[in-house]
């Protein structure tokens, strides 16, 4: 547990000193979002109904954007050639690894969502988008974090990885626009919201076991 | 099957597949051709645009028949290391993606004289043009790579995720095609119920065998070529260290 902590502690601080993603990512969701009023028109009520799946996909992009550097730093400074050696389960580094970079990439995110909800008009309580934003966040880090560890020997990385990683993604954005759709129709949204955390209990174990892997392989 | 894995002992048996499976590929088409396009009646709504369909069906039963097997490879691959499974993924994928793309075309060109539009964004359709993706990831990725042993498995272990995620991914598109559009275009009635008369089946059939053999004929053909590129590659890092 306590390689758990020291994992997450390190990579927070990381983030923190080199300049903190967890400022310029909800910058630029709010960007993506600010997009969609410029170019679809500004009248509110097309705006509000096509907002859940607005906002999905602008979640969706913002945490597809830090993912390449998730592992490349620690395999090129030789993090990871270390632990390899250490007799602690690396699977156990990707886990520390993948909810530190949920708190400073993803919860973010979910933080300023029910304010970008309010400026598109989507009315619906902060604790549902919530809901439906914290499992989806998690998900994107934890299959987004497969496709990270895919490329890291690979060429021309950043664009493999928007092509490995989004049609992964693709049931996350329909479930989670799904049960934004329903709850804003009022009608009762359970059942997709339902989907994403049940695929966050399947994804939970099962992810770092691969991503481990993954790392193994690249490294061999 | 581990003999196999040594490509000369895989080449003296790929030889009589590939004549095989030639000569079927070739009896197979034409005969499946004379029969859809000649000898098999026209449909009486659809006319003789029916006849796209002994294409459009054994094109998309081959891509995910494809991905099927390209998966089984995968896990052979990442299990037993096993060296042919590596170039047959990075062989069958290419091929698995113009069948997709010949389904997803073929689709197109019926879907317009049938329901007046070339696309709908309807569940089965949006499913085969994900698959299409994962088949684009998967050349991609395999060849991203320096060094083409790595590449394979990087492949190998993407095409396992994809298969995962493939069924999550198409009954996750069959559910939101549910909410947001009521079953409007989507009649596939072709298939379902009343079932599909005799005089179409058996043309559908052949041309399924035949696309089948001229599947295996490619991916042999495919299969040659990554075995003589490795060997070249072989030889090139023995010229350079001597």
């Amino acid at each position: 547990m306590n390689y758990f902590a020291a994992i997450l502690r390190r990579d927070i601080k990381m983030d923190f000193r080199h300049g903190g993603q967890f400022l310029f990512l909800p910058a630029f969701f709010l960007l993506i979002v600010t997009l969609f009023p410029l170019g679809l028109g500004a009248d509110p009520e097309p705006l509000r109904k096509t907002a859940p799946g607005l906002l999905m996909i602008a979640a969706l992009l913002a945490s597809l954007l830090p993912l390449e550097k998730l592992y490349a730093d620690d395999l090129k400074d030789g993090t990871i050639d270390l632990l390899l050696l250490s007799p602690q389960p690396l699977s156990l580094y990707v886990a520390a690894k993948t909810l530190a970079h949920w708190m400073v990439a993803g919860l973010p995110l979910v933080i300023v969502v029910p304010a970008l909800a309010a400026m598109l008009g989507l009315a619906i309580p902060p604790t549902h988008i919530l809901a439906v934003f914290v499992p989806a966040t998690i998900l994107f880090v934890l299959v987004g974090q497969i496709a990270a560890a895919l490329i890291l020997n690979a060429r021309r990385g950043s664009v493999l990885l928007a092509l490995l990683a989004v049609p992964l993604y693709i049931p996350v954005l329909i479930f989670g626009s799904g049960a934004l759709d329903l709850m804003q129709a009022g009608l009762p949204a359970k059942g997709p919201a339902l989907f994403l955390w049940a695929g966050l209990a399947f994804a939970l174990p099962v992810t770092p076991l691969v991503t481990a892997k993954l790392l193994r392989m690249q490294m061999d | 099957m581990h003999k196999y894995a040594n490509p000369k002992k895989y080449k003296a048996l790929s030889k009589y597949i590939l004549t095989a499976s030639l000569g079927l590929a070739l009896a197979l088409l034409g005969w499946g051709l004379y029969l859809a396009l000649i000898a098999s009646p026209p449909d009486y709504q659809q006319s003789e645009t029916v006849r796209i369909m002994y294409i459009h069906v054994p094109a998309a039963w081959l891509s995910m028949f494809i991905y099927a097997s390209m998966t089984v490879a995968a896990i052979v691959l990442t299990i037993w290391r096993h060296t042919l499974a590596g170039f047959y993924i990075r062989a069958a994928a290419p091929i698995g993606a113009c069948f997709t793309a010949a389904c997803l075309i073929s689709g197109a060109l019926w879907g317009q004289p049938t329901w007046g539009t070339w696309w709908v964004w309807d569940a089965r359709l949006t499913s085969v043009l994900i698959l299409f993706f994962l088949y684009l990831g998967a050349i991609a990725l395999s060849n991203a790579y320096d060094n083409p042993d790595k590449g394979n498995q990087a492949t190998a272990w993407l095409v396992i995720v994809g298969s995962v995620n493939l069924p999550i991914i198409k009954f996750s598109v069959d559910w939101w095609n549910t909410l947001h559009q009521p079953a409007s275009l989507t009649s596939f009635s072709r298939m379902a119920a009343p079932g599909i008369h005799h005089d179409m089946l058996v043309p559908l059939l052949v041309m399924a065998g035949g696309f089948l053999c001229l599947y295996v004929v490619l991916v042999i053909l495919r299969l040659d070529n990554e075995i003589a590129a490795r060997k070249i590659h072989v030889l090139r890092l023995k010229a350079i260290n001597g």
